[in-house]
């Protein structure tokens, strides 16, 4: 599996590299075209090798069946002559033998005379009979055209015949061989017996070779081929073209062809371009031989391949064509698609134009959906930093209250008044890192340690300012210390929680306890700021919230609010403030910030 | 005269020597067969040491009137040891007759002779097998202009003179001699040379005589059902005929219940005079067919002409170029005679 993967994958890559196959197109178009072709090749191949068989089958079934209608043909023209010869032994002829073996020329005239008469009337029979004759042993013949006289010695029907017993009355045939007119013959014969069963003569009939071209003459095996008639010394006794008649079939198809053609149906295929197919028409001992020839199987063949290689070609041309076509149709919206978003790479108010209802149209309509989304994120998220940076301005603002000022300077003052140096040291100290944190060098996150720092010193200059009427602690655990935080958020609750709960109080004994801690399975970081205070009333601590919870709604509670939004502008509104009673009296604001790792 | 012969036997023992098949370059045995469609072949009838062949080839087999001939032929080749044959067409086709000659020609036959059907066509193959070397006569119808040897048969002119004569006689007779006569002739072939003569010597020999319209010539080509069928039908066309010439009996050679129209005539006083005293025409002449017969010697034609033939193949002088057989006259004077002298046919 691994190796098919590997051989698959290498021509996967040499196509891919041979072909240039970089664009989606010409993948597509290559692709649509093999599949196409492939098929349509192995089904040309597979056609063309039946076919040829076939082909070649039919030819050979073709040749056999009309090699067989000649022998039929034959036959029955055989059949008919011998029917014909059964007159042999009609009076008259008797007669004319018995009185012309006897010399009695005056007694034989009247039966001379009715001879030529009746067998004038058989020959008229059919038209390719030349001669009808009665022969006797004395060598005499009267026949169609009078009396003559034959050289039985050279008459080799006479002597086939003459030589058969008399219980042997089948037929024989001899020739072709020129008759007396000249005229290229066969004959057949039958012998004629006395009452004795002495051989008298023989009753020939002479049969035009014209026959043979009428039988097979218009017989065509193909274009070129044909059939041709041997006789059994392999001599041509019929063949289309007439010079070849009387010579011997070695001349035309060589000597080695001679020797196996004793048995019915032959195919022989060695002697190049010609399939053949004999028969023996046994009572003659003639070969009925058919000639097709191979060379045309291969021009129909050639045919066949030129119409295959046409077709497909053509196929492949208009599959090409078809491929070219539908990898436009179906690459253009993608190009189309990949310029609108290099054009929306550099400008996001492009849209792309949907032509399609397919997937691509849907993949655009998508891609415009993203491209909007994106437009209205990055409103959203010029607002937000529009939002956070008039949150922070106002944090600032609210940072360098001026009446907070003025009191930490009267403070000051008085200390200095009192003499008391050590404390205006440690105030100015203190209002100095306040602002120092505040400002934090423009940075919008601090660690906790800076921002619990930075409340130290708000409660220390506060302390200073209010007396002993309330304490504070701050608890936040060493492990958070490092993280980050959005700055200022502390100091806002803290001065809530003095000016709204413990500076109301009407005993000493208040307390702001600052609490930072992790809670664990929420990986959160939790500040809560406690006191101790006047606490709140439930309707107001719920109205609080609720417009902490809808973030941005009023402009009442600015200091809880600014702190609930700036939190969730940095970190969602999963993170916020919240206000609850304290438990026995008070109010405690809880903030809920994620755990942002401080940089080393 | 002794000399001569010994020169001529010397002569034909060189030929016959030369004709042996050891010597003859187509006398190989299958020596192939010919190109289908062509005439000139090579033979399996290759020319040996055989007796003399001598063909006869009349106008055609069915003409019956040749009977005699060939019996009178067959007789004296077998007396004089030569092989006759008597070969023709069917019926009479002067085209088939060339082509039967050629055979004889290719086949080397020593002597032809032939009853010319249509001179014209055969002049040329008498003198082809004239110089092939075969002696060639010309028996019963002469191919004049040919280069044959001799002509054996009735002098045709002097034949038709004398049915000429005989008409001339009867129509004085009847007391005829003055008026105007519708005469209708039958013939065999028109362009027959024997017969055509037989009409040239009846018509001068009544010129000047007897007043004669000649109405009609009708050819049956020498069949005997055409020849009786044309009489009949003429007869009953044209009643009024007056004479009839027949110069050849064929009409006459068949029963002659077939022609009861003609009969009628001759009954009502038409007068036929006719060629030829075979049996039956004997017999239809005394049943009133015809008033006078003139008739020829076909057995001398036969004997004759085998052996004047034989003679001339031999290198023996042939007596005269024309051998007139002569002729028979006949009337009702010797019809019976005549009758008891002659055989009947028996064929048909």
């Amino acid at each position: 599996m691994k190796i098919l993967r590997a051989v698959f994958t290498g021509f996967q890559n040499r196509l891919v590299n041979t072909f240039k196959l970089r664009s989606l197109r010409s993948k597509f178009m290559l692709s649509f075209v093999f599949l196409s072709t492939i098929p349509l090749v192995i089904l040309a191949i597979f056609s063309y090798g039946v076919y040829h068989d076939i082909l070649q089958q039919n030819i050979q079934s073709y040749t056999s069946e009309v090699i067989d209608r000649v022998d039929r043909n034959l036959e029955i023209y055989l059949s008919d002559l011998e029917r014909i010869l059964e007159l042999r032994n009609d009076y008259y002829n008797l007669q004319f033998i018995k009185l012309s073996l006897a010399g009695d020329v005056e007694g034989n005239r009247k039966f001379i005379f009715r001879l030529w008469e009746n067998l004038n009337n058989i020959r008229n029979f059919k038209t390719e009979l030349r001669d009808v004759s009665i022969t006797t042993i004395g060598g005499v013949t009267v026949g169609c055209y009078g009396v003559t006289h034959t050289d039985l010695a050279q008459n080799v029907l006479f002597q086939t015949l003459a030589n058969r017993t008399a219980k042997d009355d089948s037929i024989a045939i001899w020739g072709p061989h020129p008759d007396w007119l000249g005229g290229p013959v066969f004959s057949v014969g039958k012998a004629i017996h006395g009452d004795y069963d002495n051989f008298l003569g023989i009753m020939s009939i002479d049969v035009d070779v014209e026959l043979l071209e009428r039988i097979c003459g218009n017989i065509r095996l193909g274009k070129t081929g044909y059939i041709m008639l041997l006789d059994e010394e392999n001599r041509i006794i019929y063949h289309p073209n007439r010079e070849l008649i009387g010579k011997g079939i070695g001349a035309l198809l060589g000597e080695a062809s001679l020797t196996d053609w004793q048995q019915d149906f032959t195919t022989k295929r060695r002697l190049g371009n010609q399939i053949i197919r004999v028969k023996t028409f046994a009572p003659a001992n003639w070969k009925i031989i058919g000639l097709s020839n191979r060379f045309e199987l291969a021009t129909e063949m050639q045919k066949i391949t030129g119409l295959s290689l046409t077709i497909i070609f053509s196929t492949i041309l208009v599959l090409t064509l078809m491929a070219v076509y539908f990898a436009h149709l179906l690459t253009n919206p993608l190009k189309e698609l990949q310029q609108s978003m290099r054009h929306a790479s550099e400008d996001l108010n492009t849209n792309v134009e949907i032509h399609t209802m397919d997937e691509i149209g849907e993949l655009s309509e998508t891609f415009n959906q993203m491209l909007a989304r994106i437009r209205q994120l990055m409103k959203q998220s010029v607002q937000e930093q529009e939002k956070r940076r008039r949150a922070e301005m106002k944090a600032l603002q609210e940072q360098i209250k001026p009446h907070f000022i003025y009191n930490t300077l009267d403070l000051i003052i008085g200390l200095l008044e009192t003499n008391k140096n050590e404390d205006v040291i440690n105030t100015v100290e203190a209002l100095g890192a306040f602002f120092r944190i505040s400002l934090s060098q423009g940075q919008e996150l601090i660690t906790i340690r800076e921002e619990a720092e930075h409340v130290r010193n708000y409660l220390y200059i506060q302390r200073r300012r209010h007396g002993d009427k309330y304490d504070y602690a701050i608890e936040i655990e060493e492990r958070l210390l490092n993280k980050k935080t959005i700055k200022l958020i502390l100091q806002p609750l803290v001065e809530n929680a003095i000016y709204h709960g413990v500076r109301e109080l009407e005993t000493p004994g208040g307390l702001i306890l600052i609490k930072g801690f992790l809670m664990e399975p929420a990986n959160t970081i939790c500040f809560q700021v406690i006191d101790n205070g006047v606490g709140m009333e439930p309707a107001k601590m719920e109205e609080i919230n609720r417009c902490l919870r809808e973030s941005g709604t009023g402009q009442q509670y600015f200091g809880l609010s600014n702190v609930n939004e700036r939190i969730r502008l940095a970190f969602g509104p999963e993170y916020g403030l919240a206000l609850s009673p304290t438990p026995g009296g008070g109010v405690t604001a809880t903030i809920k910030l994620p755990v942002v790792e401080g940089k080393g | 005269m002794k000399v001569a012969r010994l020169f001529c036997l010397s002569f034909l023992f060189l030929y016959l020597v030369l004709n042996l098949p050891l010597f003859s370059p187509d006398s190989r045995p299958g020596s192939g067969v010919a190109a289908a469609g062509s005439t000139s072949v090579s033979g399996s009838f290759p020319p040996k040491a055989r007796p003399l062949v001598i063909a006869i080839v009349p106008k055609s087999l069915d003409n019956p009137v040749f009977v005699d001939s060939m019996e009178t032929a067959m007789l004296t080749a077998k007396e004089l040891g030569v092989k006759l044959e008597w070969v023709a067409p069917f019926k009479v086709d002067p085209d088939l007759q060339v082509k039967i000659i050629e055979g004889l020609i290719w086949r080397k036959v020593d002597g032809i002779a032939i009853s010319t059907s249509d001179p014209e066509k055969i002049r040329k193959v008498i003198d082809k097998a004239v110089e092939a070397g075969i002696k060639v006569a010309t028996i019963d119808a002469d191919c004049p202009e040919s280069k044959r040897l001799f002509y054996c048969g009735t002098d045709n002119y002097k034949a038709g003179w004398a049915c000429g004569e005989a008409m001339v006689k009867i129509v004085t007779e009847r007391g005829l001699a003055g008026k105007k006569l519708k005469t209708a002739i039958l013939t065999g072939g028109i362009e027959a040379h024997n017969l055509n003569e037989r009409i040239r010597g009846f018509k001068e020999a009544v010129a000047g005589k007897l007043d004669l319209e000649y109405v009609a010539l009708l050819a049956c080509d020498d069949d005997t059902t055409t020849g009786a069928k044309m009489v009949e039908a003429y007869i009953r066309e044209h009643p009024e005929t007056d004479l009839f010439y027949f110069s050849g009996g064929w009409a006459f050679f068949g029963p002659t219940e077939s022609m009861p129209l003609y009969q009628e005539w001759c009954d009502n006083g038409g007068i036929a005079v006719s060629m030829d005293t075979f049996y039956p025409v004997l017999q239809a002449a005394k049943k009133g067919f015809a008033q006078a017969l003139v008739g020829q010697d076909f057995r001398k034609m036969g004997e004759l002409t085998v052996k004047y033939l034989v003679d001339a193949i031999n290198g023996l002088p042939v007596p005269m170029e024309y051998i007139d057989t002569g002729l028979e006259l006949a009337d009702e004077s010797n019809f019976d005679l005549l009758l008891s002298q002659k055989k009947p046919w028996e064929m048909k």
